[in-house]
């Protein structure tokens, strides 16, 4: 069972990240499709990252420390470009808010 | 600014300044790594099969996808359902690169096809343009295997110490906060904050949906609205300030 799960995840990430570098490397894309993939990195980092911020049990049972906690990782990200940074002061604000006990 | 760059790195060969500009970004791979191992062998799987799961599959998210599944008992074919629909996303990597690699041999791709993460395509989308166009497959072969290195050496890790990794951590939003720094530098004018606020948003909304379409809708949300962002503010006159 786990073998199979291993070789079909081998195989479907493999297919996905090769697509168009290996098998469909030619050609041009219309401009619409260009200006479109502009904006992937945004959109896609974004919508891996809001779920774990905005807790999935609801609006109104929001984990509050961690909204705060993403906050300051997007100031610091934004001021230093820092992943180093951005993880440390990150995680420094979810255990300090713990501590005191947000 | 290239310019004066390249005399200081014209010592080292493309694959070793792949490597050394991978560094900045071990912060984002090894907490992830930790919390990959950690849940693979929580769902059941043994070291070993753990191991070939991350030499193998090598990809973070759905491998957490896949372990979360294992342990909650579903099928095999929803299982990998599920990790399409979460690894899309590499298609649309895969399709941004794809000029930045045509000129490399067919090996050459098929290894940068099999080494793409989310880490280093963000590591390729802000630093390619600036390299030499020879030395471009070293670069990212570099930065590629560093990261599968990493990975294979963390989860491992990850495995091997399992549940004495304290919860109280929060290993996993460690793993959040490292797509936030990749993420902030991609909104550089207001249709790619839009599609990051618009993408994010839609995501949440629909985190409940099965076999994480979620991230799915999000990110189709965030660029229908990032395309009708740039229309609006291209016609409203002169105030675009992209360079």
């Amino acid at each position: 069972m786990i073998i199979l799960l291993v070789l079909g995840i081998f195989l479907i990430t493999f297919l996905l990240r090769s697509s168009f570098i290996l098998f469909l490397h030619q050609g041009e894309f219309p401009p619409a499709v260009r200006l479109t993939l502009g904006l992937v990195p945004a959109a896609v980092l974004s919508a891996l990252v809001w779920p774990d911020v905005f807790s999935k049990s609801g609006i109104f049972s929001l984990e509050w420390e961690k909204v705060l906690a993403a906050v300051v990782g997007v100031v610091i990200a934004w001021r230093t470009r820092n992943v180093l940074y951005t993880v440390f002061f990150g995680m420094l604000t979810l255990w300090c808010l713990r501590v005191v006990g947000l | 600014m290239k310019v004066s760059g390249k005399v200081s790195n014209a010592k080292v060969s493309p694959f070793a300044r792949g490597m050394l500009e991978f560094i900045p970004l071990l912060p984002a791979a090894i907490p992830f790594g930790l919390v990959v191992g950690v849940a693979q062998v929580k769902a059941g799987l043994t070291v070993l099969e753990s191991v070939g799961m991350s030499a193998l599959g090598y990809a973070g998210s759905a491998q957490l996808v896949a372990s979360q599944m294992v342990q909650g008992g579903a099928p095999l074919l929803l299982i990998l359902l599920a990790v399409a629909t979460v690894n899309l996303r590499f298609a649309m990597y895969s399709a941004v690169l794809r000029e930045r690699f045509r000129e490399f041999s067919k090996v050459g791709r098929a290894l940068n096809g099999f080494l793409l993460t989310d880490q280093t395509f963000a590591l390729f989308v802000d630093k390619l343009e600036g390299i030499d166009p020879r030395a471009r497959l070293g670069y990212t072969l570099g930065a590629g295997l560093s990261m599968y290195m990493v990975w294979q050496i963390c989860t491992l890790l990850g495995a091997l110490l399992g549940q004495t990794l304290p919860r109280a951590w929060s290993l996993d939003f460690a793993v959040t906060l490292t797509f936030v720094a990749l993420g902030v530098p991609a909104v550089k004018d207001r249709p790619t904050l839009a599609a990051a606020c618009a993408g994010g948003l839609a995501a949440v909304l629909t985190a409940g949906l099965p076999f994480k379409l979620g991230l799915m809708v999000g990110t189709g949300v965030g660029l229908v609205v990032g395309m009708i962002a740039m229309r609006v503010y291209k016609n409203s006159g002169t105030r675009a300030k992209h360079r």
